[in-house]
């Protein structure tokens, strides 16, 4: 049986998503899911570039792994690294352009 | 009047530009740093000059001096440090194809390599190459 805050917590991170979501990524071509997209500017080498990362409720990911591919505004990527999942539901995925 | 170090980093660009290179084009071959910053633009070389140590006089006449030059090149790709090879082999083989620069210099020695990489959106390799180039001047004169 879930605690209150557990519950809650549960809650607050369906509602998030569910006002906040400002992209749809969608896995393998098939399956679709809400979330917020990221993709500030980012440098690294002193080269300029941007950081593309996607945060999601873990239990809408389908099973996805470091390689997999994902489509996002049209733009084709692949997650770069494993699923970082923060314990209380959210995940996020670092993306590269594929 | 120009430098001979200036001079020496002017016949470099044209080494590695003239005729262009089969992997980076002529515009994209840079003397600062700071114009090869764009993912667009890569893959990039930047060729750019270091410090000099202190001039030895080898006779009554001249000095032999010695320039440090690094050569970067910045590539991305899948494999974004074999996507940077091509460009390192065909810039160092213009480098160290006239030791002599036309005259300009004595001798250029291969140094250090460095290779790094990076994440961004996209995967960013650098390799930066080092030589020193021996050259000669009249005591006292930097041309």
């Amino acid at each position: 049986m879930a605690t209150p805050f557990a519950s809650l917590e549960a809650e607050v991170n369906a509602a998030v998503f569910a006002h906040l979501a400002n992209a749809t990524a969608t896995f393998a071509g098939a399956v679709t899911v809400d979330g917020v997209f990221d993709n500030g500017y980012a440098a690294a080498l002193e080269i300029g570039g941007s950081d593309p990362t996607f945060r999601c409720l873990s239990s809408d990911l389908p099973a996805v792994v470091a390689g997999s591919a994902v489509t996002i505004r049209s733009i084709n990527y692949v997650i770069a690294g494993p699923v970082e999942q923060d314990g209380t539901g959210v995940s996020t995925l670092n993306l590269r352009q594929a | 009047m120009t430098s001979r170090a200036e001079s020496i980093m002017q016949a470099i660009v044209t080494a590695l530009t003239v005729p262009p290179m089969a992997s980076v084009i002529a515009a994209h071959v840079f003397r600062d740093e700071e114009q090869a910053i764009e993912l667009a633009i890569l893959p990039a070389v930047v060729i750019a000059e270091g410090d000099e140590i202190a001039p030895e006089r080898i006779n009554t006449r001249d000095a032999e001096r010695y320039l440090d030059i690094t050569l970067t090149v910045r590539a991305t790709g899948a494999v974004p440090l074999s996507s940077a090879d091509p460009a390192l082999v065909e810039s160092h083989n213009r480098i160290m194809a006239d030791q002599r620069l036309g005259g300009l210099t004595e001798e250029i020695t291969e140094g250090a390599t460095r290779r790094e990489r990076a994440d961004l959106n996209t995967k960013l390799a650098r390799v930066e190459k080092t030589y020193r180039i021996r050259y000669r001047t009249v005591d006292g004169e930097l041309t």
